[in-house]
């Protein structure tokens, strides 16, 4: 299952919203208003203390990258969600804006809040920072980052990007980041990182000043076992440790022809507990409900599980698998397995020779559904049987010259 | 033998047009990087596409690839005080998209200029839109001189680009009276937060101390507009009068708030979280508009 289908059934959620969840009525409270997750609901919730920072978070916490409704990061923070994960340059500086107009009437310990900067100059060939990169000028944006929040402080600053041990231990900016601490403008430091990451946590964990690492981690990362090593080390010198990028892209390939289900990568990462939170993110309500239902939920389904099979072996297991237990469900006796192997034939091999000789070989009419307005067959694998037999009955029509 | 023979030469075929294609497109891109007096072109032209994007910009990637990212060019010049812009020309797949990734990133306050289709300028940076194409000039050690010079570095990249300036017409239909300047934007997925209103167009408003938005959102057909309201109307923690489309329909949808909209054709037009005074009047203006367009 992906994004795109129900899983904790979606509908009921959005209909009733996080009263249907608990079993308490929102209609008289309007969008902005306060509104919290009842204590019951709360209960549910898997926390985890994010290391040394002793701060007890929901294991799935709100990337707001993407997110530019506010009602959507107000819902999240009513549902339960505690951390909200930002950036300076996310949105050119809007994310952060649209953060601080949801959190101006909230209290303070109602919510943590992270942010990220960019130190620069950085050599992108090499990902080290140069002689002209100045702690100054990333303690400057970050003040601009505290402005657009409308905060005095944050709970995590993170640096952001960082690809190289030289880089995480880069004095200048290392100095930078406990100074803003110092200032009481963070609570905490980190640094954020998407690429050599076990690299990058290790040497977080040798400067001893870091408090948390932020790493993308995901079950399709060639290197997640490394990753999962440098995690657990982290975690156990004290660091907390947030994960990012968990749901692995949204497609297996790049056609977009196979979504990847987002909760089974969600609960993948979490199953380590070496994970403390992870930030998803999201921009709609049914993604949010998705998400929520991990807090509480970390076991696999069969389904979720077959989901997070490689995709070469997916691929395969979603075309036709010549069972054929849907033969006798079909009132016009249609050779079905056959069509699904024509179709195969054209869509996964682009082999439209050999399909066409298949389809003409059935000597089926040129509409064979022609006679039912709905399709009574039921597929094993789910394939839409007669949307795949309308697309490769046509293939018989074409000239077989062009394909001789 | 012969068959596959055929049908690998299809393949190889297919397979040299779109690499030309994606060549030639990469060459129409580099002549968009104009020499300038003052400036030289410090390195060759860096291309990015979908798959690349990551390396480039990390996790900001998601959002241009949501708005249909094709390519990007990136160029840096140098100064005489080997101060550096930075150029980049990020193509998306047409100027509806174009217009969407900008506008997700413009400020709501800022130095607009008439660049391309629209620009703004702040300290060391120009971005502009034009068409498909959004382009982004940074150069934060650049001294004040040179940076006052970035309009006339945009307008020779936008002569370069070429084509058709303008902002969507559709953002056309938000009447003036109480918007906040540039708040235009387009959305490409998940509107509201809700996946079947799909994209749409929204502006801000600002009147008598309420905020709120306007939004036009446009079905493929009138059936599809009736499903998206029909799921929307789903979400309505009450139970809503639908006799008639083109009247007001009002509902408060649990997240967003008070939503009051009428379907005119294949398009719903309405405000969110809108006084219901205020409201009607901005639909009877939003109608007029439409009708006129």
């Amino acid at each position: 299952m992906t994004r795109n289908q129900d899983s904790i059934n979606r509908r009921v959620f959005l209909k009733t919203g996080i009263s249907g969840m608990a079993g308490i009525s929102l209609l008289n409270q309007l969008p902005g208003s306060p509104r919290l997750a009842p204590e019951e609901t709360k209960a549910k919730f898997i926390f985890r203390t994010l290391g040394k920072t002793g701060i007890k978070l929901p294991i799935v916490s709100m990337g707001v990258m993407n997110a530019d409704n506010p009602n959507l990061v107000k819902a999240a923070l009513d549902a339960g969600m505690v951390m909200l994960d930002t950036a300076h340059g996310y949105q050119r500086g809007r994310n952060e804006e649209m953060l601080g107009q949801v959190i101006k009437d909230r209290s303070r310990d109602s919510y943590i809040i992270a942010t990220k900067v960019v130190g620069t100059p950085m050599d992108r060939q090499t990902g080290l920072f140069t002689a002209e990169t100045k702690g100054e000028a990333l303690l400057e944006k970050f003040d601009i980052s505290l402005q657009r929040l409308g905060l005095d402080h944050v709970d995590i600053f993170y640096l952001h990007n960082i690809t190289k041990r030289d880089a995480a231990l880069f004095e200048p900016l290392l100095n930078a980041l406990v100074k803003a601490k110092k200032l009481g403008k963070t609570r905490f430091i980190g640094l954020s990182t998407h690429q050599n990451e076990p690299e990058v946590i290790d040497a977080a964990i040798e400067s001893k000043l870091y408090d948390v690492v932020l790493t993308a981690y995901n079950f399709r990362q060639d290197h997640h076992l490394e990753v999962k090593k440098a995690i657990a080390r982290a975690a156990q010198a004290g660091l907390g440790v947030v994960a990012m990028k968990t749901q692995a892209g949204v497609y297996w390939d790049k056609e977009k022809q196979f979504p990847i289900n987002m909760k089974a990568a969600l609960k993948w990462v979490l199953h380590d507990p070496n994970v403390h939170t992870a930030i998803p993110g999201f921009t709609a309500f049914d993604q949010m409900a998705e998400d929520l239902s991990v807090m509480e939920n970390l076991e696999f389904t069969e389904q979720e599980k077959a989901d997070l099979v490689p995709p070469a072996t997916k691929l395969s297991g979603l075309y036709c698998q010549q069972c054929r237990q849907c033969l006798p469900q079909c009132p016009a006796n249609l050779p079905i397995p056959d069509l699904m192997r024509a179709h195969m034939y054209a869509r996964a091999y682009k082999n439209y020779g050999e399909s066409q000789d298949l389809i003409r070989s059935l000597q089926l009419s040129t509409s064979p559904c022609g006679s039912c307005s709905t399709c009574s067959v039921r597929c094993t694998k789910n394939i839409d049987i007669r949307r795949g037999i309308h697309e490769i009955a046509a293939i018989g029509r074409i000239d077989p010259t062009l394909f001789a | 033998m012969m068959r596959n023979q055929i049908f690998l030469f299809f393949i190889g075929m297919a397979w040299i047009f779109y690499g030309v294609q994606g060549a030639s497109d990469q060459n129409e891109m580099g002549g968009f990087f104009p020499e300038f007096s003052g400036f030289q072109k410090s390195d060759a032209v860096s291309w990015y596409f979908p798959e690349s994007l990551y390396e480039y910009i990390n996790g900001a990637a998601e959002n241009y690839l949501n708005y249909e990212f094709q390519q990007l060019g990136v160029q840096n010049y140098r100064n005489g005080k080997s101060q550096t812009l930075t150029v980049e020309i990020y193509r998306h797949s047409n100027s509806r998209n174009g217009f969407g990734i900008y506008s997700s990133e413009k400020p709501l306050l800022g130095e607009y200029l008439p660049v391309g289709s629209q620009g703004y300028q702040e300290e060391g940076v120009l971005n502009f839109f034009y068409g498909q194409y959004y382009v982004k000039m940074s150069g934060y050690d650049v001294d004040v001189a040179d940076q006052k010079r970035f309009p006339e570095i945009a307008n020779k990249i936008a002569e370069k680009i070429g084509g058709q300036p303008g902002i969507p017409r559709e953002t056309t239909i938000f009447p003036d009276e109480g918007k906040t300047r540039n708040s235009e934007r387009f959305i490409l997925n998940n509107l509201f937060g809700h996946p079947f209103l799909k994209s749409g167009f929204v502006a801000d408003y600002s009147f008598e101390g309420s905020k709120f938005r306007a939004f036009l959102v446009c079905g493929k057909d009138q059936a599809d507009s009736d499903r998206m309201l029909q799921s929307w109307l789903e979400m309505a923690v009450s139970p809503v009068k639908t006799e008639n489309l083109e009247a007001p329909v009002v509902f408060q949808d649990k997240y967003n708030g008070l939503v009051m909209l009428f379907r005119l054709d294949n398009r719903l037009v309405g405000t969110v979280n809108a006084p219901e005074k205020l409201a009607l009047e901005l639909l009877k203006n939003l109608k007029d508009n439409l009708q006129r367009k």
